[in-house]
């Protein structure tokens, strides 16, 4: 662990005297859980590390009928999971918080820290030859101990995109505000997350010298069904092997609206097109439901120990929507 | 107390034969048999120590603070076999703080397992220890770790059998030696196994694989060693204080009276500590040279890479039965890989020997080195590999004859031990079949494997426990007895976290009429006891606890004379009760033991015991049987443990709390094996890829099942004069087993490798 000077500004402006358009000089510390163990296990070396936690009102929840929802990108994840309003609006959003970490992690841990957390695979914690590590070598995971690893995304790195609570947020149509010293600009989550390339050690569109500030997911109508379902290796604190996020929108005989996003399969939350093509306009029953599992995995390309996860994603597609489908509140956790 | 000096034989982790000579109780008092009446031993009694352990007040090893003392962190090589080209440590000396820097430039020439040095220029693997620092907290000692240059060569290097085991392949060792320990397989044979086989009507073939399991004790291995003129004092996270005492004499030449070791409160050791790791070694030395207390810490992921595990398996099971279920034949052929410096070695074959009736068996252990850290023995060691093999194996073999898994064993019972031909003291594993089906109600089974409507399928299996833990001599124990009638033993066990001090507590005070709370165990000081063995091999209870008795009738016969001539009559005459002596033929008279010990003021009763040697002409050995009930997702691979019930043989119990904990530990410990657990190699480098909490999956809370335990042996009459056996390991001897026979149930699918993960599980779903 290198030595570096640790800052805690009072306000967003104080903040953007420290940032630097240099990748590696400044990191932002919102919750620390993935920030300090990069830095302890150097894989990070800052100059800078700037703390949020003195600057006030980042961390508001805020709920308007027709305008949706707004969180503070300093909201613990254990906030977000007892917040009344989003338990009722967000259902999927609060599975995915739930499921994220342990308690512990979730009471430090914050919504913008958990979208920009580092991917979890171990060859990039353990300062391997690695795409994503400052060696900017190459993927030891591609003919490694893989099983964990991606089987879309079709890139140099196959790590796999650690975030829970972005695969929910994605298929609520969510999107961020990101601000810099002189620029704001609003991107929806879709087109935040990037595939990994080298020389730019982050899976998103984020410049060095900006943050995010808030993160906003439109209103959901009273008939809209939504769930997360995530699947590990074991109890808790563990990430998904695959998880899904789906948002259907049922008209009164078909699907007017699906939004399906799979996560623990790709370097990136990964929206699956082909899934919702074959859901919308149709009533979900068995043989929908085991067609759309079939479409997700189009193009998949599994590594050597992942293949399972082909079968994996098959089945957790086939079984939400059924699940999903279910004349219940959609509310329900099935794995 | 009268004493002789005989030859000992103990059987040690199971398959350990040690022969010692020994001085033991000329007579013991006649054994607690199963009818006998008592007040304390067997009740459930709270944890003594509870109370400093759940507030924070209890001092572990890292918890001591010494005036002046010094943290030493070290520096280990990042290469799984490198050569030391040039080391320099000018810079890190220069860092404000750094107190002394240790190498194998200025090392004492201690040699390390017969072929290394404590610090070698030679590193074996990716974890090796290169460098030690000692500064003045351990902070500045990490940052100065960072400061020392290291010009490595490195080396060709061997991490899986495979590689090892090739003609031309690197020599692990680095001295010649060959990668197979021993040069050769181990091998048991019995019988004809051909024969066996050609007898057979029905046989079964499989291989079977474990993972490397890692001991994840809460306190790391930790030592604090301080000089004080030529006399040296270690508190050391050790299950065998006297162990280190005598292997520090050794190292540093120094007689054993001038070493003290000290162990406290201890957060878990799991075998991982039973042996002297180099940390003690290296807090000795910076001691001895700086003149002040220093004390070593390991982070956690060094105690991944260099603390010790159980040792992978490779199992090729090969087993023959009649029509009638009768067993015929069993072999095994198994390879684990055991790392440098092993302190354990693969020997999943004293399980096949021994737990089922067959006249024709041959096993065949080959342990190999590789470029990995050094395997430690880690609970019942081999066992549990060993069972999960063999009992998958039994179960597969019992489907294809059409016997219930069950009855199947029950067929191939036997009270003899097969490997010496010896009666067993007591056996009831019948017993545990019988009480464990009840609980489980194992006719719920999927009578057909897999039959279980919907994506959830349940299931049922079973697993069965064999393990040593007779305990035997020496083990001593001292008692005194105080003008206000408490009492303190002295004994130099330790507590390894399962709750000695209140078993100790429990057996003198029922033999004394006393409370629990009056008696002060001293343990866990080699200065302060008086010898008794190591806490491995389940051994602890079993050595100990008959020798507090000893000690404690000694004390009570005191009481009695002394009762005898206040009274005015003879001590046969008088009857020990809770906290009174009376007189037999006139209950109301009576005299407390508060006035009996007042009349002697500071004339003391001592009583001393020792450990009765064990029966000849017997095996003692420890039993069980376990039943799982688990869910499998058909969709997710996910496995779900619902119920184990753990049904144990262990003689008499003395504290049915902490005995319990001790399963429910294990159990758990058998979830992780048998579920999530696995240390990961990265084959190219040669470094282990997970060694952290995050990513070595120990189960947490909600993998943990509905747990119910039985104990079904009041008492073992002639193993000693207790009746108890040990306990400590069997927990987790049969749970993976018992998970993978359920599993199996419940989709009709056999998982051969652990841990049973949802890729396994998915991929034999297909």
């Amino acid at each position: 662990m290198n030595r570096f000077t640790y800052i805690r500004p009072k306000s967003l402006e104080d903040t953007f005297e420290y940032l630097n358009p240099t990748w590696g000089e400044t990191y932002i510390l919102a919750g620390g859980t993935d920030l300090l163990p990069l830095i302890k296990a150097d894989l990070i070396s800052p100059k800078y590390v700037v703390s949020l936690q003195s600057i006030p009102e980042m961390d508001t929840i805020t709920y308007l009928p027709g305008k949706g929802l707004r969180i503070g990108m300093q909201t613990k994840l254990s906030a977000l999971v007892e917040n009344p309003i989003i338990k009722e609006k967000y259902s999927a959003l609060v599975q995915a918080a739930a499921s994220t970490g342990t308690p512990q992690l979730r009471n430090m841990g914050t919504i913008g820290g958990n979208l920009l957390h580092r991917p979890k695979c171990i060859y990039f914690r353990g300062g391997f030859d690695c795409l994503l590590s400052h060696n900017n070598g190459n993927c030891s995971a591609a003919d490694g101990q893989n099983y964990q690893h991606c089987i879309f995304g079709d890139c140099q790195c196959c790590a796999v995109h650690p975030s829970d609570t972005a695969v929910a947020l994605q298929a609520l149509g969510a999107s961020v505000s990101i601000v810099g010293r002189k620029s704001q600009r609003t991107v929806a989550l879709k087109d935040f997350f990037t595939l990994p390339q080298r020389n730019r050690p982050q899976e998103n569109i984020l410049n060095a010298d900006e943050l995010i500030t808030e993160i906003s997911v439109p209103d959901i109508s009273a008939k809209t069904k939504q769930i997360f379902v995530k699947v590990k290796e074991h109890g808790s604190w563990d990430s998904a092997l695959a998880s899904i996020a789906m948002v259907i929108v049922p008209d009164t005989t078909m699907i007017e609206y699906a939004s399906v996003v799979l996560g623990g399969v790709a370097p990136i939350p990964w929206r699956s097109e082909s899934v919702e093509f074959t859901v919308i306009g149709t009533d979900i029953n068995p043989i929908i439901a085991t067609k759309a599992g079939d479409a997700a995995i189009e193009g998949a390309k599994p590594l050597r120990y992942n293949t399972y996860k082909i079968d994996l994603v098959k089945n957790l597609v086939t079984q939400t929507l059924l699940e999903l489908a279910q004349p219940t509140d959609g509310k329900t956790v099935i794995a | 107390m009268e004493k002789k000096i005989v030859k000992v034989t103990n059987s040690f982790e199971a398959n350990n034969q040690i022969e010692m000579m020994a001085e033991v109780p000329l007579q013991v008092p006649p054994a607690w048999d199963k009818d006998v009446q008592l007040n304390i031993v067997g009740k459930k009694t709270p944890r003594v120590g509870g109370y400093e352990i759940v507030s924070g007040t209890a001092q572990y090893t890292t918890d001591i603070f010494l005036p002046n003392m010094i943290i030493a962190r070290t520096l280990r090589s990042p290469y799984p076999m490198a050569r030391i080209k040039s080391i320099d440590t000018s810079k890190a000396k220069e860092l404000k703080g750094v107190r002394y820097i240790l190498t194998h430039e200025n090392a004492p020439d201690i040699t390390w397992q017969g072929y290394g040095k404590l610090l070698d220029k030679l590193l074996r693997y990716a974890g090796d220890e290169v460098a030690v620092i000692a500064a003045e907290n351990e902070y500045i000692a990490e940052e100065a770790l960072s400061l020392i240059k290291v010009e490595y060569e490195q080396l060709p290097f061997v991490v899986t059998a495979q590689d090892a085991i090739k003609p031309d392949a690197p020599k692990v060792r680095g001295d010649g030696e060959g990668n197979i320990m021993y040069g050769k397989p181990s091998v048991y044979e019995r019988g004809n196994v051909e024969k066996g086989f050609a007898e057979a009507q029905a046989i079964f073939e499989g291989t079977f694989r474990t993972s490397a399991i890692v001991h994840c004790t809460t306190e790391i291995h930790n030592s604090v060693a301080q000089w004080g003129g030529d006399k040296l004092t270690v508190w050391d996270s050790t299950q065998h204080i006297y162990g280190v005492q005598s292997d520090l004499a050794k190292f540093f030449k120094i007689p054993i009276n001038k070493v003290r070791v000290i162990k406290q409160y201890m957060g878990g050791g799991f075998g991982g500590k039973y042996y002297t790791h180099k940390n003690t070694l290296f807090a000795t030395i910076i001691a001895r040279e700086t003149g002040r207390p220093v004390k070593t810490i390991n982070s956690r992921k060094e105690e991944f890479l260099s603390t010790g595990y159980r040792p992978n398996s490779v199992q090729k099971v090969k087993l023959g039965a009649k029509k009638d279920g009768t067993l015929t034949a069993i072999s095994l052929d198994n390879h684990g890989t055991v790392g440098v410096f092993p302190m354990d070695v693969a020997a999943a074959g004293a399980c096949y020997a021994s737990v089922y009736k067959c006249p024709h068996v041959k096993t065949s252990d080959t342990s190999i080195l590789i470029n990995a850290g050094p395997a430690h023995p880690h609970r019942a060691p081999n066992h549990p590999q060993g069972t999960f093999a063999l009992d998958s194996a039994m179960d597969m073999l019992a489907e294809k004859i059409g016997i219930d898994p069950l009855q199947f064993r029950i067929k191939n019972y036997t009270d003899i031990e097969q490997t010496n031909n010896l009666p067993y003291t007591t056996k009831f594993l019948k017993e545990c079949y019988e009480e464990g089906s009840k609980r489980i109600d194992w006719e719920r089974r999927n009578k057909k494997p897999g039959s279980g409507k919907g994506t959830k399928k349940r299931g049922i299996g079973v697993g069965s426990i064999y393990w040593g833990g007779s305990g035997g001599p020496p083990a001593y124990v001292i008692i005194k007895m105080n003008p206000d009638a408490t009492a303190t033993l002295l004994c130099g066990t330790q507590d390894l976290g399962t709750g000695t001090r209140t078993i100790l507590a429990m057996t003198a005070a029922e033999v004394l009429g006393l409370h629990v709370n009056d008696i002060t165990v001293v343990i866990g000081d080699t200065e302060s006891g008086v010898y008794s063995p190591g806490s491995g091999g389940s051994y602890t209870a079993p050595s100990v606890i008959p020798a507090v008795r000893t000690a404690a009738v000694e004390v009570k016969k005191g009481l009695l004379e002394i009762a005898a001539s206040l009274l005015q009559t003879q001590p046969e005459n008088l009857e020990l009760q809770s906290g009174k002596i009376i007189l037999k033929s006139i209950p109301e008279k009576s005299i407390t033991l508060k006035e009996v010990a007042a009349k002697m003021g500071n004339n003391m009763i001592i009583g001393h015991g020792a450990r009765e040697e064990n029966p000849s002409g017997y095996a003692i050995n420890t039993f069980g049987a376990q039943f799982a009930e688990v869910e499998v997702d058909t969709k997710t691979g996910n496995v779900k443990v619902i119920k184990v019930v753990s049904v144990h043989d262990s003689g008499r119990i003395i504290n049915p709390t902490t005995a319990e904990n001790q399963v429910i530990g294990g159990i758990i410990q058998g979830i992780g094996m048998s579920l999530s657990e696995q240390q990961l190699m990265d084959i190219k480098t040669g470094t282990i890829l997970n060694p952290s909490f995050g990513e070595y999956h120990l189960p947490t809370v909600d993998s943990i099942p509905e747990i119910e335990i039985a104990f079904v042996n009041p008492s073992d009459v002639k193993a000693n004069n207790v009746g108890l056996k040990g306990l400590g390991e069997p927990p987790i001897v049969g749970v993976s087993a018992a998970i993978a026979n359920a599993v199996y149930n419940a989709i009709g699918k056999r998982i051969y490798e652990l841990p049973i993960t949802p890729d396994k599980v998915l991929k034999e779903l297909g």
